[in-house]
């Protein structure tokens, strides 16, 4: 990334993000209004741009030019989700990053050195997340009705774990949802039928099929990562599927697959969630649910999303679902 | 904290239905709509203990058939897993009234987390006039305070 440019107009957020990224990444450059950043935009750049800053003029064209020029732009998620899944969908962002300055100073610098680094399937996955020696626990499922067992031990793993009742609901739930799309909806992306009668009968999952899930915690994060090897989701679709809790609009009904209503619920359930995506290869997700005690519950104002792509594969996953 | 794997499972009487557990694909609910009789049904969620999507589409469509066959449904101690989808899609409510529900609260001074009964009448004011629920603590009776964001939690209200 040759520049990191920060656009807020909020000179406690401005320092704030300036410190957490010069420290963290390298220089930055702060300006007020996507306009400004605009004109700054030369190779590869990163812009961190407030929703609020977001939402007023000049955005789409920085956005443009930021995806013309090869480099990222994260949105704040000061808003809520509202103000911020909008944004995500008008303008096809790949990155929502907290508004919180202690999450954000985890949180960005790893976001943009990931983002320097060649794109596509992290061999870390879940790990990269997780402070050092954190230890994964891995299990792969060779029948398709073994997912309730498999889920079964992770709720043990979690119960040792002693957290709060929310927090291993929402642990689980991210798993069960990552995981019963990396088994049924993964391998028949294009086929509801297909996917819905799927789902009654236990079969086996031949070796290639098989996802895997894999979670652990370093005491300030559970983790939870499933990969599959179909690489059947966009980031179309995962930005649709979010977008859809802006009004509440989802109308799950039998036979349109929840919806991706199950994709929406685990985004709401994590503090992070972040898809590395390698279209028709790969699709790996790892939700992060944030441990350490906080005012609101430890729930996010809105969870941060990251959208890692294959580089000239981008386009090539169609919408579905 | 050891959630044992908890089934669904179902008590009914008359006008009644005490839903507890798990509601997943293994829950059957839009099957369960079609036992229900006719008129005014209270359903008690109160220790139904998780949920995921397949099970909130099957809560979706037990609330539709019962609505299409003009069943006035009242929900008694909305588990929080329950307000959350509530509070994510409308069709999650439906037409059905709210009469009490569960909200998360944390004591400052003893740690303490975990859900109180709220009853709708009660807290509605409370929230429209712009202020907090708040609980005592169940275990140091000290002030427990609302654990969610106010204008996120209580959505489903409206
Ligand atoms: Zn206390």
């Amino acid at each position: 990334m040759r520049r990191v440019i920060v656009v807020h107009r909020d000179r406690k957020s401005q320092r704030t993000l300036s410190r957490v990224i010069a420290s963290g990444v390298g220089p930055v450059t702060v300006v007020e209004t996507p306009a400004a950043a605009r004109a700054l935009v030369d190779g590869a750049t990163a812009a961190v741009v407030s929703a609020e800053a977001a939402a007023g003029p000049g955005f789409g064209e920085l956005a443009a030019a930021v995806r013309t020029s090869g480099g990222h732009l994260l949105l704040c998620g000061e808003g809520g989700p509202t103000a911020v899944l909008p944004l995500v969908r008008d303008h096809e962002l790949d990155h929502v990053v907290s508004s919180d300055p202690v999450d954000l100073a985890d949180e960005l610098p790893l976001t943009l050195r990931a983002l320097a680094a060649p794109a596509g399937l992290c061999e870390l996955g879940a790990a990269r997340y997780l402070s050092h020696g954190a230890r994964l626990e891995e299990l792969v499922p060779t029948r398709t009705h073994e997912r309730v067992a498999l889920l079964g031990r992770l709720r043990e793993g979690l119960a040792a774990m002693e957290l709060s009742a929310r927090q291993e609901r929402q642990a689980a739930l991210v798993a069960d949802e990552l995981l019963a799309n990396a088994i049924y909806d993964a391998p028949c992306a294009r086929d509801e039928a297909r996917r819905e009668s799927a789902r009654a009968a236990d079969r086996e999952i031949i070796p290639a099929e098989r996802p895997r899930l894999r979670w652990g915690s370093d005491g300030r994060h559970v983790a939870i990562e499933v990969t599959d090897p179909f690489g059947a989701v966009s980031p179309a679709t995962i930005r649709a599927h979010v977008a859809r809790l802006i009004d509440r609009s989802t109308s799950p009904r039998q036979g349109n697959g929840g919806a991706g209503l199950g994709l929406a619920m685990t985004f709401l359930a994590t503090s992070q969630l972040v898809f590395h995506l390698a279209p028709g290869r790969a699709t790996q997700a790892i939700g992060l649910i944030d441990l350490r005690a906080r005012p609101d519950g430890g729930r996010a104002l809105v969870p941060s999303l990251h959208l890692h792509t294959e580089p000239g594969a981008a386009t090539s996953g169609r919408t579905h679902g | 904290m050891a959630e044992s794997a908890p089934t669904f499972t179902v008590a009914s009487a008359p006008g009644r239905l005490v839903m507890a557990g798990r509601i997943d694909e293994r829950a059957r609910l839009a099957e369960l709509a079609e036992t229900v009789t006719a008129g005014p049904l209270v359903v008690d969620l109160g220790d139904v203990a998780y949920i995921n999507s397949l099970g909130v589409r099957d809560w979706v469509m037990f609330l539709r058939r019962l609505a299409e066959r003009g069943v006035e449904v009242t929900l008694e101690r909305c588990a929080e897993p329950m307000v959350l989808q509530m509070n994510m899609i409308l069709d999650a409510r439906g037409h059905a009234r709210i009469a009490s529900f569960v909200a998360p609260f944390a004591c400052d001074g003893c740690g303490w987390e975990g859900g109180r009964l709220i009853v709708t009448a009660e807290v509605l004011p409370v929230v429209e006039g712009g202020g907090t629920p708040e609980a005592e603590c169940p275990e140091c009776q000290g002030r427990a305070r609302f654990a969610d964001f106010v204008d996120r939690y209580f959505l489903f209200l409206a």
